[in-house]
């Protein structure tokens, strides 16, 4: 049913004492949706992501799963799968051990927890592994042990805190790979996220979250769209040192909007205009004398839009 | 997981005949499974909070079978009868202890209020820390399953090793004892095995109970109150009449010297059993059963409930 809440958040506040960490958060996934929740650290994504998984109780606002308020906790997550603040599963058990474990809990019987879990185990790559001990796994093997689990019980909505954490480069892939075929199943997935490039490639949807609040929300290509009006950034690299005339000239070709200089070699543009024009500027710096050696085309992304949004965040 | 492991050995057969790479679903319930069928798309439901508390306590008794330190008291268990047959001649019958079957149980389970105490705060104090520090507790309290089957399923689990292993224990002390004497009192013995089966709810609900308070899992703090400090205090009361001696009875920490005492011995490895055996301080005539059968079930179900609620509003 298209147009169905898979999840909806209404003005989630969250107070820890004097501090507030969440407020006044609000969004709303569709079926089917696969949002990004971005932020930089201690923005609030994780206790975004708690509190819609009943890990903490929010001080105000309303969340709803499927309809259904968490305040009625089994109910409304029996189909949600989810892996919250890189949990670890128990070591004394086996990837089969603790599968059998999260089937119960989900209601599957025995012969369901055994074909789930050789489906989730082959796509995690972990069958060969299934009965050795889990205190024995690398971090990344642990991570798709907790992401087996999240899938185990065929959910409707995955909600994943940082699930690439730890993976090496091809298991990152691999999981966007599962995450990508979720999709076709018209699954709602949640996502939080630091990696900009798997937001971009998974979620239609992003969310920002700065200082407990959100900044932003809406569809990528909308928000990148209207955030831009289509302006791209020139870097003109030249060889020699930069002189004044030479900036002052590419500051006044049709299109440029701003002009940077970065460095004695390379000229930053903020350049709205035809491909014509374009061509201009890379002749004009090419006859210039100073030895053009090269010129970088960023068109706005998300990566940009998140710079632009959380700029003056320090590192925490 | 057995008939993972059987079917898996028969894909693997199947395939090396058929000269595929990759082995294909062959389940014991049937005889072919397509990747399709595999992979379908099917809902699952929960059960209800009792099947949930039931799988909880499945899984807590999976991981405490993989516990060394209860096969450890278990073997110390079946060491009693031995080392009593090689030192019986050393023991101080007739002086603190009764000359009767009965009479030598209750010597050799001397050290019972202390390894009670040592051993259910080893086994339940640890329950919920072990959970936060492992960071399990993020992947269970996320799933669709109340905090409150969570607890009691993990209670019950400790609950049921606990008079496992000492009814064990019991056991053996009386088969030690055989050794030497064949006549038994029934009814003192009944009384003993009552009192054990009280004690043991009594200290497992209060080291569950601490265990839910704090965040690193110790055993020490409720073996240090439940094995000295509450007796110290409640002898120091006794002895300087601050409340009449008689009211030791209605002690619920004090039943495990309450069950050697029962069986006609004295002395007990504990401050109130150490004093108890040079001035008798409990008179196990004018116990009254029902009153303390009442008292440690009260006992067990409020700190079963503080623990319970300690939990249930714990933020993630």
């Amino acid at each position: 049913m298209t147009g169905e809440s898979a999840i909806e958040l209404s003005n989630l506040v969250k107070k820890y004492g004097n501090f507030t960490a969440v407020s006044d958060i609000s969004f709303d996934i569709k079926k089917g949706e696969f949002m990004g929740l971005l932020g930089p650290n201690g923005a609030g994504k994780s206790t975004t992501l708690k509190a819609i998984t009943g890990l903490l109780i929010p001080t105000s606002g309303t969340i709803r799963i499927q309809g259904m308020d968490i305040k009625d906790h089994r109910h409304a997550l029996e189909h949600v799968g989810c892996v919250i603040e890189t949990p670890n599963p128990y070591p004394d058990f086996t990837p089969a051990d603790f599968l059998q474990h999260v089937g119960r809990i989900y209601g599957l019987d025995r012969r369901e927890i055994s074909i789930r879990s050789r489906d989730v185990l082959e796509e995690m790559k972990l069958w060969d592994w299934r009965y050795k001990k889990i205190e024995g796994f690398s971090k990344g093997m642990r991570q798709r042990v907790v992401i087996a689990q999240a899938l185990l019980p065929n959910p409707d909505i995955i909600i994943l805190d940082e699930p690439t954490s730890g993976l090496d480069p091809r298991g990152m892939v691999e999981v966007r790979e599962i995450l990508q075929n979720l999709k076709k199943k018209d699954r709602s997935l949640l996502i939080s996220t630091h990696i900009l490039s798997e937001v971009s490639e998974l979620c239609g949807s992003v969310t920002m979250i700065r200082d407990g609040k959100a900044v932003l929300s809406g569809d990528v290509s909308e928000l990148i769209g209207s955030e831009s009006d289509n302006a791209v950034t020139l870097e003109v690299k030249m060889m020699k040192d930069l002189t004044s005339d030479f900036v002052t000239n590419l500051g006044g070709c049709s299109g440029v909007k701003h002009v940077e200089t970065l460095g004695d070699h390379v000229v930053r543009l903020e350049f709205l205009g035809t491909q014509e024009q374009q061509a201009d500027i890379i002749a004009m710096a090419f006859n210039s004398g100073l030895g053009l050696l090269s010129v970088n085309e960023k068109g706005k992304n998300l990566e940009s839009l998140y710079m632009e949004l959380t700029e003056g965040e320090g590192a925490s | 997981m057995n008939f993972l492991k059987k079917n898996q050995d028969e894909q693997v057969a199947e395939s090396a005949e058929s000269g595929e790479n990759r082995p294909r679903g062959t389940w014991e319930e049937t005889s072919t499974m397509n990747d399709e069928e595999a992979h379908r798309d099917v809902r699952y439901s929960i059960k209800s909070s009792f099947n949930q508390t039931v799988c909880m306590f499945k899984t807590q008794m999976a991981l405490y079978s993989k516990r060394k330190s209860i096969y450890v008291l278990l073997v110390m268990a079946i060491m009693i009868p031995i080392i009593y047959y090689y030192i019986k001649d050393i023991f101080p019958m007739g002086t603190f202890t009764e000359k009767s079957g009965n009479g030598m149980m209750g010597l050799m389970l001397f050290l019972l209020p202390l390894v009670m105490a040592l051993f259910t705060g080893s086994l339940l104090s640890s329950l919920m820390p072990k959970e936060f520090k492992d960071r399990s507790a993020y992947m269970n309290m996320a799933l669709p399953m109340s905090r409150f089957s969570f607890c009691i399923g993990k209670y019950l689990a400790g609950l049921v090793v606990t008079v496992g292993v000492f009814v064990f224990a019991f056991g053996m002390a009386m088969a030690g004892s055989m050794t030497d004497y064949t006549q038994y009192d029934e009814e003192s013995l009944g009384l003993a095995f009552i009192l054990m089966v009280l004690a043991l709810m009594v200290f497992t609900s209060f080291a569950f109970a601490i265990g839910c308070f704090i965040k690193r899992g110790t055993t020490i703090l409720a073996f240090i109150i439940m094995g000295f400090i509450l007796p110290s205090i409640e002898l120091y009361l006794a002895m300087s009449e601050k409340v009449d001696m008689d009211m030791l009875m209605f002690m619920p920490n004090l039943l495990p010297d309450m069950v050697s005492i029962s069986l006609g011995s004295n002395a007990t490895g504990s401050v109130v059993g150490f004093i108890n055996a040079f001035v008798p301080i409990i008179d196990i005539t004018e116990l009254n059963l029902v009153a303390v059968t009442v008292i440690s079930i009260v006992w067990t179900l409020v700190f079963l409930g503080i623990g319970i609620f300690a939990v249930s509003r714990r933020e993630m």
